[in-house]
């Protein structure tokens, strides 16, 4: 009896699958890097789906996760003897540097890849981890060396979610990159700006969402929520009472683009139902959900958990 | 060739049942004869169905023909057969899906495979389609170790992969050697392009 089998060639993309099911996530990631069939494979496995990051410092990088930690690439070159002079133009690295880290370690490797540029590695990235966008891009003091207008064109066409400058940038810097990087969303952290002034310039623009990442150093006024723009704003800058004082304007049906507003409280403070919702008339939903009634049938529902000392107020009609 | 002349696996006597000592017979593409037996059979589920099917007595195993396995060549049988007779008896792994997959190369499975890339993806591909599913987890790690730290360019080395432009070329290929018609209809276009005109049709 004989028994006939296909014939071989080299490994066959099921081999390869197989393969890879054994193989590191960095080497997976070079794996994929070596053609678009290699890419296909990788894509197709969905081994990788986290948020991706680019950062403006010395170099241009973007980062990735992995099921064991975390990818940084360094896809353009580092200008370490920059003199404060003019910024230099964003040049595509021809080595790219790749930092591994995980809990254990981080490992430092040099890839290259044939007629890639900064946009080519930025869109395997994304491609890799079905991404339709850059989560967030981070300015940092170091970026200030790399032309603004370069860093626009190698970002141009993606999405990008969040901005932040972060802290020890210069005030002209931080004002070059809130005029030339638009993007949908801005993160905050306070000790960037001057004042809380500088602050309010960016809640008057039209970001959709602001998240307050400097944990309540920016004290909030009634009047913020006002003239605020953004549909959500994530922060920690609230006191209780001025909380309960939104709810109130909210429910006089005052103008508010506002939808979603949560605010992060310190873990030692009480959450007093009583005090947030003060004067308000509310049903209660279910265990710390209330809901509330604004002007013209609008409706909102106010979330206190005090297990992560957050309240929330979301909006859900009108 | 003669059974006796026939490479012979070296089988662990006392692990096997005195009573039900059968020994199959197989042929490698390249007329190489193994004796394998029966409870090393049963770490490959293609073939421990394929015995099962057929239903041979001792007698018949003796006098029939050796079973042949085709495009499979001695020196890999070989090396398939020697890992199943020493495993024989093991539990056979459940998949159960988590990625990357943790396995321990023991230290024979690890000697065994101490052979040449191009040997190993053979016995990847025969470990596959015999369904020898340990055989396939450690072949597969090893090849998986080798990829640790490399670049692109060098894992495509490594695993012998075509780079897009040999894709490219390959495709063409194919498809000219589909549809001879294809290539002329090609030649016909740049002979019309080099003389000047601006259409085809």
């Amino acid at each position: 009896m004989n028994v006939v089998f296909p014939n071989r060639s080299p490994l066959s993309v099921k081999e390869l699958n197989h393969v890879l099911d054994f193989m590191e996530p960095l080497d997976q990631v070079s794996f994929s890097l070596i053609s678009k069939a290699t890419k296909s494979i990788i894509v197709s496995r969905n081994l990788f789906a986290g948020s991706i990051h680019l950062f403006v410092d010395d170099a241009f990088k973007i980062s990735m996760y992995t099921p064991d930690g975390k990818i940084i690439l360094g896809l353009s070159q580092k200008n370490e003897d920059w003199n404060g002079g003019d910024p230099v133009k964003l040049i595509a690295a021809d080595i790219v540097e790749v930092d591994h880290e995980t809990e254990e370690e981080s490992q430092t490797y040099q890839w290259r890849k044939e007629g890639f540029g900064i946009k080519n590695w930025i869109n395997h990235i994304m491609k890799i981890n079905h991404s339709q966008s850059i989560h967030h891009i981070y300015f940092y003091e170091g970026g200030e060396r790399i032309d603004i207008d370069s860093v626009v064109n190698a970002i141009g066409g993606l999405t990008v979610n969040y901005l932040c400058t972060m802290p020890g940038c210069s005030e002209r810097y931080r004002h070059l990159v809130d005029q030339k990087v638009h993007v949908e969303n801005l993160n905050i952290f306070s000790n960037t700006f001057q004042g809380n002034e500088e602050i309010r310039k960016h809640l008057i623009q039209n970001y959709s969402q602001i998240v307050d990442v400097s944990f309540s150093s920016i004290t909030f006024r009634l009047d913020d929520f006002l003239m605020m723009n953004c549909e959500e704003l994530f922060t920690a800058g609230i006191p209780l009472k001025t909380a309960n004082q939104f709810l109130k304007i909210w429910r006089t049906g005052c103008k508010i683009r506002l939808k979603k507003l949560r605010i992060g409280f310190p873990s030692t403070m009480i959450l007093d139902k009583d005090v947030i919702l003060k004067g308000i008339a509310h049903i209660e939903l279910e265990d710390n959900a209330y809901k509330i009634n604004g002007a013209n049938g609008s409706l909102a529902t106010v979330f206190i958990d005090p297990e992560q000392s957050v309240v929330e107020f979301v909006v859900s009609e009108g | 060739m003669s059974v006796e002349n026939a490479p012979v696996v070296d089988v662990d006597e006392a692990a096997i049942p005195v009573e039900k000592k059968m020994y199959y017979r197989f042929e490698s593409n390249d007329k190489k004869e193994f004796r394998v037996s029966e409870l090393a059979i049963q770490q490959s589920e293609t073939l421990n169905r394929l015995v099962e099917a057929m239903g041979y007595t001792s007698e018949d195993v003796e006098n029939k023909p050796a079973i042949a396995i085709e495009n499979i060549d001695g020196k890999t049988l070989k090396l398939v057969f020697q890992w199943c007779e020493h495993h024989k008896g093991e539990a056979i792994p459940v998949d159960d899906g988590s990625v990357p997959k943790i396995v321990e190369i023991p230290e024979f499975d690890a000697k065994l495979m101490d052979i040449d890339n191009g040997l190993l993806f053979k016995l990847i591909w025969a470990a596959d389609y015999l369904n020898i599913v340990q055989l396939l987890n450690v072949s597969c790690k090893k090849v998986a170790n080798m990829a640790q730290g490399k670049t692109p360019a060098q894992l495509r080395r490594v695993y012998l992969l075509p780079s897009d432009e040999e894709d490219e070329a390959a495709k063409r290929a194919a498809q000219e050697a589909q549809d001879p018609r294809a290539r002329e209809v090609e030649e016909e276009f740049e002979e019309r392009k080099r003389q000047g005109g601006n259409s085809f049709f």
